[in-house]
């Protein structure tokens, strides 16, 4: 195994263990798209100047405070098997598309996993701050600079008019991506989710599943972004979102409160069967186990668990997913057989919390 | 008035929108609307990058009809933008269409301007970039004028609120912006 990947593996996520008081928004994400002056976008590339863009970034980011030698570990996604891969999109370290790309690519992660840079995504770059809870301000602040020490050894594209220059139209500008991920049960359970997400959609944002484009909403978990890049400065932009979520929550604080003045044995049902599956299941289903474990964390976050803490259900999320899954367990294994690892991972750290 | 999308029909639909506090209108034809329509609706969000792009650079059963009689003026535009190449990538209006309007290299916004900023109109707030620069470039007239009309719009809302504490604030803002701007036009006046 890569030395780093297994390093990775005993590591406590930082966005997901340090628990924010607000058990509704579970974690808060920036991104950067930068490209390289003068070199075509990875759409465009050949091996070679793909290589060529590594072999720029590469020192770069090893001079870094922040994903440097010295903070963090860098990995050349051809090197990683298909499982290590696997494990850092799951970690949200990685997309879909950098560790799928035929380009040769590669990805810089401080030590926290809080900071990452990909290099030959969609863009040269993708530099990315995750933080727990609400805290787009704290994601900003730390990008920004980030962002500034990356750009004091770099040219990036950039046009006077049209801001810093992306593959894609739709992220010209300030290239910033911010999303907040929340958990939203009570809107769901009362039936107020589609006209909610109808009406984010309508002020000219995007709400998408937890993992990302095309996803559904799995777990009642979903992800609100800002959909436009040029025109409005990103501290502008971070606070037209940050509005909407903030309005958001208190719509679900208010479904949870009328959720357990109506119908409170609806809601103990669901929260105590999703439980009971949990923890005396022989063979669950990714699918399944999001499900339940969504309403597990819905039981803690209303302080129906004495045991249970919101970072060990978080760090559930995470670790029943069918990289890290296999990966703990050093090999890859049928679907079948994961699914008997994952009921049993459940009944094991159900059994230690209840 | 000729259709937005296909700019050959007239336009039969009117639409207004209202999108941050300006009022931007849609005009299109019965074809172009259905079109839209079955791609996800109109309105912002049922909008997708890569239909703007299409629609001007594929030729529907309909376009080659009109295409026939179109007089050769035209004709030669269109072909001669069909065959646009980026000198510096090799990036073409093919390529471009069957990415879902990505671009191959900077170089490509200025070869397709054109496509670029139709793209942008549809998606994007507007088309200057107001936000963070590099450290290197410094700001352009444009981008402190745009700024400084945006922030006497809100010192306007603000001293109508009777909120002075931030109207000041503002105001400290905007002479900072005049002193960069008179700074920028004694720049380009030396040169």
């Amino acid at each position: 195994m890569n030395q780093a990947i297994k390093r990775l593996l005993q590591n406590p996520v930082s966005f997901l263990t340090s628990v924010s008081a607000d058990g509704i928004a579970i974690s808060s994400r920036i991104r950067l798209s930068r490209n390289i002056a003068g070199l075509p976008f990875p759409i465009a590339a050949t091996a070679e100047s793909a290589a060529g863009v590594i072999n720029e970034l590469a020192p770069v980011c090893s001079r870094s405070a922040f994903v440097g030698e010295k903070k963090g570990m860098f990995f050349e996604i051809g090197k990683l098997d298909e499982l290590e891969r696997l494990l850092l999109l799951e970690r949200r370290l990685a997309s879909s598309e950098l560790i799928k790309s035929k380009l040769p690519s590669a990805l810089a992660v401080s030590n926290d996993e809080s900071c990452s840079v990909m290099i030959n995504e969609e863009d040269h770059l993708r530099i990315q701050v995750l933080k727990a809870g609400f805290d787009l301000a704290g994601c900003w602040q730390k990008i920004n600079k980030l962002e500034s020490e990356l750009g004091k050894e770099t040219e990036f594209a950039w046009d006077d008019e049209l801001g810093y220059l992306t593959e894609c139209p739709t992220n010209v500008g300030t290239g910033m991506r911010a999303s907040v991920m929340l958990h939203l049960p009570g809107l769901v359970m009362t039936d107020q989710i589609n006209a909610t997400i109808h009406g984010i959609r309508k002020l000219g944002l995007a709400v998408r599943g937890i993992y990302g484009e095309g996803s559904d909403n799995s777990g009642k978990l979903f992800q609100v972004s800002n959909q436009i890049t040029l025109g409005e400065n990103e501290e502008t932009i971070m606070e037209q979102l940050s509005a909407v979520i903030r309005q958001l929550i208190e719509y679900e604080r208010r479904a949870r409160r009328a959720l357990l003045e109506k119908d409170r044995f609806a809601l103990l049902d669901h929260v105590g069967r999703s439980f009971g599956l949990l923890q005396n299941s022989y063979k669950l289903s990714c699918a399944e186990a999001v499900e339940a474990l969504s309403g597990v964390r819905f039981g803690v976050d209303l302080g129906l668990f004495q045991h249970l803490k919101i970072d060990t259900v978080n760090e559930l999320f995470l670790e029943l997913n069918p990289g890290h899954l296999q990966m703990r367990s050093s090999l890859a294994l049928p679907e079948s057989e994961q699914a008997v690892l994952r009921a049993k991972l459940f009944r094991t750290k159900l059994r230690e919390r209840a | 008035m000729l259709c937005d999308i296909c700019k050959k029909r007239e336009a039969t639909i009117h639409i207004k929108e209202v999108k941050n506090g300006k009022c931007v209108s849609t005009n299109l034809c019965t074809e172009c609307a259905k079109e839209k329509e079955l791609a996800g609706g109109l309105g912002a969000f049922g909008f997708n990058l890569a239909e703007v792009i299409f629609n001007v650079g594929k030729m529907s059963e309909a376009d080659k009809k009109a295409d026939a009689s179109e007089d050769k003026n035209n004709k030669e535009v269109r072909e001669k933008e069909s065959s646009l190449i980026c000198p510096e990538c090799g990036w073409n209006l093919a390529k471009m269409r069957r990415s879902g309007g990505k671009l191959g290299c900077s170089r490509c916004y200025t070869v397709f301007a054109k496509w670029v900023s139709m793209a942008v109109e549809q998606v994007q707030r507007s088309s200057v970039h107001v936000g963070k620069r590099p450290e290197k470039c410094g700001r352009s007239a444009n981008a402190v004028k745009l700024e400084m009309d945006k922030l006497q719009l809100e010192l306007a809302s603000a001293v109508s609120a009777e909120e002075y504490e931030r109207a000041a604030q503002l105001r400290d803002r905007i002479n900072a912006l005049k002193a960069e701007a008179a700074a920028l036009q004694d720049a380009t006046g030396e040169k």
